[in-house]
């Protein structure tokens, strides 16, 4: 299991697209890991979301966007 | 008798027996890892989820989708079919199925015809007919299309006889006027190859354990891009949990409760069997049977079969002076299992005149032989 604590985290439709793009950033060979986001959504509920290496914040926002795979807005640093 | 010991021909019903790989998929699920979908992230969790998701996977590139997404799992085809038709359709619009439909399609049409949400018209199979049906069956929707038309319905295949419909061509038509074009895919489905792309299918209603060698209770509709019903069950889907509207994106806006995950494992294997077989290696094994069968039958003095140019994995027909439920019992008693009766067909019996007494059903699957036919036609010749 990859170690990703103190990664960065965006937040994802669903499981599904959760799912799908984890595929699809291992492929790119960024790993990421599929988390429950209940505390953030501006206060709507579980959400679900990808954890991965910060330094790869641009990579990963590029492939998910080429493969219109909807990121929301929220995202964050691991802990903070 | 055990059901290894039985000669099973009532595959259009539910298939059996099951694929090892199948059983062992669900045996080793419901032992080893058995989390909800879409619940939790400990691992169990999202293992149950990556099962869900390779079904998905496994389904849109079967069935020619745009992604895993547009898959939306149910309990079964019947299911999948209400949420299609009752989740598309608005007051006034009119809605075209075939005559050859299951009731599946018929009552949940007619329940809105009924309540007065929308019209409903019947077109012709040409069923009895052998040559030139696709061009007949074009211009028999041509000439029963409204204004108002926003929906064709119609089964791939029917669960009758062997038919099948030419989707392709109707897809076509459909798009060309902007009418949703939704498929039921119970008895299509891992008998003939289907594409959502390719035929222009806007939804396509399947069932997980006929043609597809999965288990009972699971089923999907998987969705063309940008085809969005309302939905019909609402419930907690694990997404946006303080709000009480069900909401998300596909797939899980329609998916509240609980998954069958085991169900969907199961399924994830059938197609995976029916993949490593080959579709048309499954479709000519099931061609060759019915050939055979047909041969048999017609050396035994007052069988009547219908629609015999039909070859398929459905055969049809009855005995003189025998009721086809008393026929189905006199097999059952021989250790043939077989189906009488009107097979939830109002409509196909009607279309195809046997709605005095129904007709008897033998229907073809992966894991009949010869011998299978040749005890058929040797019980038959004896009742």
């Amino acid at each position: 299991m990859d170690d990703l604590r103190g990664g960065c985290t965006l937040e994802l439709g669903s499981m599904t697209s959760a799912l799908k793009a984890q595929k699809i950033l291992g492929t790119a060979a960024i790993p990421a890991t599929v988390v429950k986001t209940s505390a953030s959504g501006g206060g709507r509920g579980c959400r679900y979301g990808l954890r991965f290496s910060c330094s790869q914040m641009a990579n990963v926002r590029m492939i998910l966007a080429n493969e219109n795979i909807r990121v929301r807005e929220a995202e964050w640093k691991d802990g903070s | 008798m055990e059901g290894r010991e039985l000669t099973y021909l009532d595959n259009a019903a539910t298939t059996f027996p099951k694929p090892r790989r199948v059983i062992e998929r669900m045996n080793d699920l419901m032992q080893n890892s058995g989390g909800n979908p879409g619940r939790s992230s400990h691992v169990l969790a999202i293992k149950a989820s990556e099962t869900v998701f390779e079904c998905r996977e496994e389904l849109s590139d079967f069935f020619g989708a745009a992604g895993p997404e547009q898959v939306c799992f149910s309990l079964n085809a019947t299911s999948s079919l209400n949420f299609c038709i009752k989740g598309l359709l608005h007051r006034g619009d009119h809605v075209l199925i075939s005559d050859m439909e299951h009731n599946a399609v018929l009552r949940p049409v007619y329940r809105l015809w009924r309540d007065g949400v929308i019209d409903y018209s019947v077109f012709p199979t040409f069923v009895l007919e052998d040559d030139g049906r696709k061009t007949k069956i074009i211009h028999g929707i041509l000439s029963k299309l409204r204004r108002n038309t926003r929906m064709i319905i119609c089964s791939g295949a029917s669960n009758l006889c062997s038919m099948t419909m030419p989707l392709a061509e109707i897809g076509e038509l459909c798009r060309r006027e902007g009418i949703l074009f939704v498929v039921d895919g119970a008895q299509c489905a891992g008998h003939i190859p289907i594409s959502l792309e390719e035929m222009k299918i806007d939804a396509l209603c399947i069932p997980s354990h006929k043609g597809l060698l999965g288990p009972q209770g699971c089923g999907a509709a998987i969705l063309g891009k940008g085809v969005m019903p309302k939905t019909l069950i609402e419930g907690g889907n694990g997404i946006n949990s303080l709000e009480a509207d069900t909401s998300g994106e596909l797939p899980e806006r329609y998916e509240a409760g609980t998954l069958p995950t085991p169900a969907i494992a199961g399924l994830c294997e059938g197609v995976r069997t029916v993949r490593a077989l080959g579709i048309e290696r499954i479709a000519e094994h099931e061609r060759e049977l019915f050939r055979r069968a047909l041969i048999g039958l017609s050396q035994i003095e007052g069988v009547k079969v219908y629609c015999p140019h039909h070859e398929g994995s459905v055969l049809l027909f009855n005995k003189d002076g025998i009721d086809s439920e008393e026929l189905c019992l006199a097999l059952s008693e021989r250790g043939i299992c077989t189906r009488g009766g009107y097979h939830c067909s109002a409509l196909g019996h009607k279309t195809l005149g046997t709605t005095n007494g129904g007709a008897l059903r033998v229907s073809f699957g992966v894991y009949n032989s010869s011998y299978d036919v040749d005890k058929l036609c040797e019980a038959l010749r004896e009742i």
